[in-house]
């Protein structure tokens, strides 16, 4: 269970975090919510679809770790084996929390820093620290803190893409079905993508509009992305 | 006479009304210059009926087809889903006597009939336990489906329970503002006549005339156009179905967390029984009996009776409204360019909720056989009443099922229920038929039959109703596939079971995050 903590110069002054990627840290997970900010990286390297948010049925983008829970091809005892980690990942075991603050006699949201402490990245005695001596704040905590600021922007930016791209019905179910060397076969069934015919006829208004936004090109790094399957399969592969 | 059909006036803004009106405007394509004209007319002085709570699963398909969206629906109707009935104190009246009629088909229902080998292997199980996992999931409030499933598709088939004012008022919005249904408020003041009996046009009392090719009839039991203008006479069915009176009342729940069943829940009383439905802000309650056998007052005792056992002494202070029933329906329901719909066309009992799906049915079949122009109408009528004749006529049968095979002799309404005058003779029939043969899939005749066989399964088995088959072999009587198929049925209830949210839940995250259409 997790413990979340806002996280504070005094309670955490001598707090510091591993950031190393590592199995027993919490890296085994099989895909991670990504953001439009960060396609371009991440399309090269990982297979990126859509996905059902658990919680509330909504869409999120993903990239695609492996094919099964706890399943992450990427990482070995030895560390994340790619070039890029998407944000999600990197901002362990940070997350931004809301509160209510008062300004001028108006109660207003404001993003604030939570940590999880039951987290095995936290510790006392080795990784990051998080605070100077002073109690300012260390380069690696300012680091986070843009991070963050870059997943709370990128929720609503993706957000848009994704409903803007649902309205046009572009967004389709698919079936990824893998087999393996040792013959076993493997299933991705609650995964969607963009309907490749669909985007590519469309026209006019709805199309200039969707190349305006940077929508279009978005699409089209999903599309090129999927070639990281087979990548994804040759690395399962070589684990058999 | 070959005047083509342009223009098509419903009368009467209840859910009949705009239900109508949406499936015809959307097919028809009201909101284009090239489709049919549909306007509704609404009297702003009657008060619609409203009580009409619980769906079919045909209703998914229905909202669909009019371009509603679930998450829509649900947040605007106060809609919960709905997977069919429990019976409690139909059988023996006493407080453990309760068995499901479930939504879902039973296992492998395309291929095999379970019931020989239910009632030789699994007879200590319910047949509902034994066939399907639906009661199950009911009985623990659990939803029909997950929030990742799409809008109207299911896990486990499902229905919907609504607040029937506000679907009215959901549909009026969506006919007006989506499928162009021309809205008009007023009264009807006199109906105008062509020569050959035809109606030219409705007089109102403020908008003139209102002239139309076909007058659909949703006026409710005011039956303007089918009763009071053309006289088409009332048969009525009390001598089959003796519920004659409903009082009806809205129960708070104890707090915002208390459980929302997915079924509606129908208990029996000394004389008729109560419906109990779960909305999410609300339960829908009510007491439909026969006044030959129990005097208002006393139904209002034991309702009120009812209601105590889950909100205590609240059950005093809630108020009752009571709604007289004359059970039965028209001899026709399409005469000459005129076609009822809804109560107008007739009404039996709020029993398996029969009312919205006659609804559905009837605005499906005028949609989609609209007639071309005058001269094939009465041919279209024709087979629009052959049709729903013999729907009124199954429904009739079915409700009636649930009644005769009680073994309830503690009161007169269950004794007299039984009583073979008061049995229709096709029931009768039927009811030889399965002392020998369980009932399947070629015992009825129509292809879009009401009540699927699976449905009589459900309600004889349910009711310990015994079939004794022959002893003879017969080589279709697949062992393997029946085990099997039990083997199925378990295991797709351990897995729903784990795997659904409760109705609560999903109505709470429908409300937050809505449901996605793919």
């Amino acid at each position: 269970m997790p413990n979340h903590q806002l996280l504070d110069n005094i309670t955490h002054k001598d707090l510091q975090v591993i950031t190393d990627f590592l199995p027993n840290l919490g890296d085994d997970v099989s895909f991670t919510n990504i953001f439009v900010s960060e396609f371009r990286e991440v399309q090269g390297l990982y297979p990126i679809f859509f996905n059902k948010h658990s919680q509330t049925g909504k869409f999120e983008a993903i990239a695609l770790f492996g094919f099964a829970p706890l399943e992450n091809l990427y990482l070995n005892q030895t560390g994340w084996q790619a070039s890029y980690i998407p944000l999600t990942i990197r901002r362990r075991p940070f997350l931004i929390g809301f509160q209510n603050v008062q300004s001028e006699g108006v109660l207003k949201q404001e993003p604030v820093v939570f940590i999880d402490m039951d987290s095995p990245r936290v510790s006392e005695f080795q990784g990051e620290k998080v605070f100077l001596e002073q109690g300012g704040q260390s380069d690696y905590l300012q680091n986070i803190n843009s991070i963050l600021q870059t997943i709370h922007q990128g929720h609503t930016q993706t957000d848009e893409f994704i409903d803007t791209i649902l309205q046009h019905d572009l967004i389709e179910q698919v079936s990824i079905k893998v087999q393996l060397k040792d013959g076993s076969n493997h299933e991705l069934n609650s995964l969607y993508t963009v309907n490749e015919e669909k985007v590519a006829s469309l026209q006019g208004d709805v199309l200039q509009s969707l190349h305006q936004k940077g929508y279009l090109q978005m699409m089209h790094m999903m599309e090129a992305s999927m070639s990281n399957l087979s990548a994804l399969i040759e690395m399962k592969n070589a684990t058999l | 006479m070959d005047n083509e059909i342009r223009k098509i006036v419903i009368v009467g803004g209840g859910t009949a009304g705009w239900l109508t009106a949406g499936v015809i405007a959307a097919e028809h394509m009201a909101n284009s210059e090239q489709g049919v004209a549909v306007t509704l007319i609404e009297s702003p002085d009657v008060k619609p009926v409203g009580v009409g709570e619980g769906t079919w699963p045909t209703m998914r398909g229905t909202l669909r087809k009019m371009g509603v969206t679930e998450t829509d629906f649900i947040r605007c109707c106060d809609a919960t889903f709905k997977q069919g009935a429990k019976f409690a104190k139909w059988v023996t009246g006493a407080d453990d006597d309760a068995y499901y009629h479930p939504l879902v088909l039973p296992q492998g229902y395309e291929q095999i009939n379970l019931v020989p080998f239910w009632q030789q292997q699994a007879s200590n199980i319910p047949f509902a336990d034994a066939v399907s996992f639906q009661g199950q999931i009911c009985e623990r409030n659990l939803a029909p489906k997950q929030n990742t499933t799409p809008e109207f598709a299911h896990v486990a088939n499902y229905a919907y329970h609504l607040d029937a004012g506000k679907f009215a008022a959901f549909l009026q919005q969506h006919c007006i503002e989506k499928l162009g249904v021309k809205h008009v408020l007023d009264t009807v003041v006199e109906v105008s006549s062509h020569d050959n009996g035809d109606i030219r046009s409705l007089v109102t009392k403020q908008h003139g005339e209102l002239s139309g090719d076909l007058f659909i009839d949703c006026s409710g039991f005011h039956a303007l156009l089918i009763g009071k203008h053309y006289q088409i006479p009332f048969i009525n069915k009390k001598d089959i179905l003796f519920n004659d009176a409903a009082l009806a009342v809205h129960v708070p729940y104890l707090d915002e967390h208390s459980p929302i069943a997915s079924h509606t829940i129908s208990t029996g009383q000394s004389a008729g029984w109560i419906w109990d439905i779960g909305l999410p802000s609300r339960r829908g309650v009510g007491h439909v009996y026969s006044s030959a056998h129990i005097s208002d007052e006393q139904a209002e005792v034991e309702l009120r009776q009812y209601i105590r056992d889950s909100v205590g002494d609240k059950a005093e202070e809630l108020s009752v409204r009571k709604i007289p029933i004359v059970p039965g329906h028209r001899e026709t329901f399409w005469h000459k360019n005129c076609v009822a719909v809804g109560l107008s066309a007739g009404f039996l009992e709020p029993l398996e909720a029969s009312a919205l799906v006659l609804v559905e049915l009837s605005a499906a079949m005028i949609s989609e056989q609209l007639p071309a122009n005058r001269k094939v109408m009465d041919i279209v009528a024709k087979r629009f009443n052959d049709k729903f004749r013999y729907r009124w006529d199954r429904i009739i049968d079915f409700l009636k099922l649930h009644y005769i095979l009680t073994q309830r002799k503690d009161t007169q309404y269950w004794i007299d229920n039984c009583h073979i005058d008061t049995i229709p003779d096709a029931l009768t029939e039927l009811m030889e038929l399965w002392q020998h043969h369980s009932p399947w899939h070629s015992d009825f005749t129509q292809v879009d039959e009401v009540f699927p066989s699976a449905s009589y399964q459900y309600v004889l088995y349910g009711m310990g109703f015994k079939t004794q088959q022959a002893k003879t072999e017969r080589r279709s009587n697949n062992q393997q596939l029946a085990l099997e198929s039990f083997r199925q049925n378990q295991q797709m209830t351990e897995k729903l079971l784990r795997g659904l949210p409760t109705n609560r839940e999903l109505i709470n995250k429908i409300q937050q995050y809505g449901l996605q259409r793919i």
